[in-house]
């Protein structure tokens, strides 16, 4: 089956009209990976550079 | 609480499967160290023994699975629903460049069900169709659906033209914007339908339990046509509600999500189900692909009860209609269900989830343990030596090897019993249950399962292949990324099968030739893989074809249920009204 998009007509709606009602909900990104351990370096940095 | 999901009841049936798993796991791999040991237990003894207790542990799993499914559970709650009270709910259907034709016949087919069951529950067709020609053509097919604007069941739609996180992502947008409108949404695919008595049954079930964030139905397939078809759907209708059933008892309030014909709690899913993208690069990284078993594991670690109960009826779906469309999802689930590698040791979730994924996982490599053996097997029959019949300088007679042919056949009765016992033990509490009349009477039905059988072991080998093929794509860190189901490929002509599986042909002739070469006393035991392999074209449209029509009968084959009917009705007077795009059609799940 082919589709000739002469065929459309024009569609008589609003899209905006369309879509559900804004009723927004948080909805937090799930945390499924362990934080990445420091390396060692990053560990020394840390300690020599806390107060920089 | 139902009876069988008590915590205690759970254990035991966990603990009574995995020990039953255990215990043919050790048989399978003591009888094959025997054999070994009689002829001197070398490295690919070990190997052998190694891999049939993955192989035969896996097996003996699904084999228990059906054995705790075989008694019938208590019957449906009954549970009432005042259209006072009704929860708002919403109906989500996702969509990805799919036939908007079938979409809206589904959706009308729906909402006249739910109309009767008086459900007044809106419809969400939530859109992340991309080709211009296609979305084009979805918003004309389904706009006599927005005509109805005022009725009790309004259909929304929206385009989406982030389509971050695919299917998931798409849910996901609905629940950020719009969740706030609603209590609870039924999860459905392009291809679903259910009765709205169905979706009552279920939202009251969800209001007389407020613990829990998602219920999920035993969906049964419909309109299949080919052998290869109608074959699973006979297998989805007779075996499959014993092993759901078993899955149940053992997953208790843990249960699955399969993505689609489930009610969920908007709080529960806003809380528990914002998928994040994973580090890294597909096939590991990216987007969740298998996302409905994450969204399960997540609502259990945030406290909610997942059930499934499959004693709720009028819940359907479509599937495959030939072994190349069954392979191409296949491949997005190996990927899928291999990516969960990543996720066993995601923080906090709860053992049996973890368990959940192993499985998955197992249930792809299971495929390479299978080559694999097969190929130690070969290797080992090739290198062995010549029998030493005078090992001593001084022999009068000659020493005999050992024969191992009593522990080879034991195996092969051990592994074929744990194949075909959980489908005989069905068929018998079929008939104990008088429920072989839905399938075409006793005679019938015992010819069903044989067919399914015999058609199950002859495509085993292609399965493998490419189950072997897509695991090792995944494992190479090649991406499948979500493949195109094309539109009416369901009767496949030899020069299909021929290009899908040729290459599976050449891998049997090899393995033929090098087994006559290398090891010829294994050729008679190899026949049942190699001849499937050799004739795998062959075998790949035949099962295309709409033959055996005599056996597979099903209930919903018999007597259309009603929702089904009417969509048939609106897609019989839809038929030839309405263009798609060519190549422009592709399955969201």
């Amino acid at each position: 089956m082919t589709y000739d998009s002469s065929d459309a007509v024009a569609f008589p709606f609003d899209m905006k009209s369309l879509e559900p009602p804004f009723a927004p909900l948080d909805m937090p990104r799930q945390v499924l990976e362990h934080a990445e351990r420091p390396s060692i370096m990053n560990l020394v940095s840390r300690l020599f550079l806390r107060n920089a | 609480m139902q009876p069988h999901l008590r915590p205690l009841r759970t254990r035991l049936n966990r603990v009574g499967a995995l020990t039953f798993a255990a215990l043919c796991t050790a048989a399978a791999a003591a009888t094959l160290a025997q054999a070994g040991l009689n002829t001197g237990f070398d490295a690919w003894d070990a190997a052998a023994v190694f891999l049939i207790a993955i192989t035969t542990g896996w097996l003996a799993w699904g084999a228990a699975q059906a054995f705790v499914g075989l008694p019938s559970l208590a019957p449906l709650p009954r549970v009432g629903l005042s259209m006072q009270s009704f929860p708002p709910t919403a109906i989500l259907v996702p969509i990805c460049n799919e036939n908007p034709v079938e979409v809206c016949a589904r959706v009308q087919a729906m909402r006249l069900s739910l109309q009767k069951a008086g459900v007044p529950a809106d419809f969400a067709i939530l859109s992340d169709t991309s080709d211009p020609d296609a979305l084009i053509a979805e918003r004309n097919a389904l706009a006599p659906l927005f005509s109805l604007e005022d009725g009790p069941n309004r259909v929304y739609y929206r385009v989406r033209t982030d389509r971050y996180g695919r299917k998931a992502g798409n849910v996901e947008d609905f629940i950020r914007k719009a969740g706030g409108n609603y209590t609870y949404v039924v999860m459905l695919d392009a291809d679903s339908l259910m009765e709205g008595e169905t979706i009552r049954h279920m939202i009251a079930r969800m209001e007389d339990n407020p613990g829990i964030g998602l219920l999920q139905s035993l969906p049964k397939i419909v309109g299949a046509g080919s052998a290869f078809g109608r074959a699973m759907q006979f297998s989805a209708s007779f075996h499959s509600p014993v092993f759901a059933r078993g899955l149940a008892r053992m997953q208790g309030q843990a249960g699955p999500f399969w993505g689609h014909n489930a009610i969920a709690r908007v709080r529960a899913v806003s809380q528990c189900c914002g998928l994040p993208e994973l580090s890294g690069p597909p096939p590991f990284g990216g987007t969740i692909l298998s996302h409905d078993y994450v969204e399960a594991a997540l609502l259990v670690r945030g406290g909610w009860q997942v059930e499934m109960d499959p004693r709720i009826e009028g819940s359907f779906e479509e599937g495959p209609d030939n072994l190349l469309a069954f392979a191409r999802r296949d491949r997005r689930w190996c990927q899928g269900n291999l990516q969960h590698i990543r996720l066993l040791n995601a923080p906090g979730l709860r053992g049996w989830s973890r368990f959940v994924f192993v499985q998955g996982i197992l249930s792809y490599l299971v495929s390479l343990a299978w080559g694999a053996f097969l190929i130690v097997s070969m290797l080992s029959a090739a290198t062995a030596g010549a029998p030493n019949y005078f090992p001593d300088a001084y022999q009068l007679f000659p020493k005999f090897p050992d024969d191992k042919t009593f522990q080879v056949i034991a195996l092969a009765v051990g592994v074929g019993g744990l194949l075909l016992l959980p489908k005989l033990a069905i068929f018998a509490e079929s008939v104990a249950a008088r429920r072989t009349s839905g399938f075409g009477g006793t005679a019938r039905a015992f010819a069903s399962v044989l067919s399914e059988t015999l058609l199950t072991a002859l495509i085993a080998p292609l399965m493998l292949m490419y189950q072997s093929r897509a695991v090792a794509e995944v494992l190479s860190g090649r991406d499948g990324g979500w493949p195109a189901t094309a539109r009416g490929e369901g009767r496949l002509s030899l020069l299909d099968g021929w290009r899908a599986g040729r290459w599976i042909t050449l891998f049997g002739v090899a393995v033929t030739i090098f087994v006559l070469q290398a090891a010829p006393a294994l050729i008679v035991w190899l026949l049942p893989v190699t001849v499937p392999m050799i004739i795998a074209p062959l075998l790949i449209t035949v099962t295309s074809w709409p033959i055996l029509t005599s056996v597979f009968r099903v209930p919903q084959e018999m007597t259309l249920p009603p929702v089904v009917a009417d969509y048939r009705r609106r897609m019989a007077q839809d038929a030839g009204t309405e263009g798609i795009p060519d190549g422009a059609i592709t399955r969201s799940a």
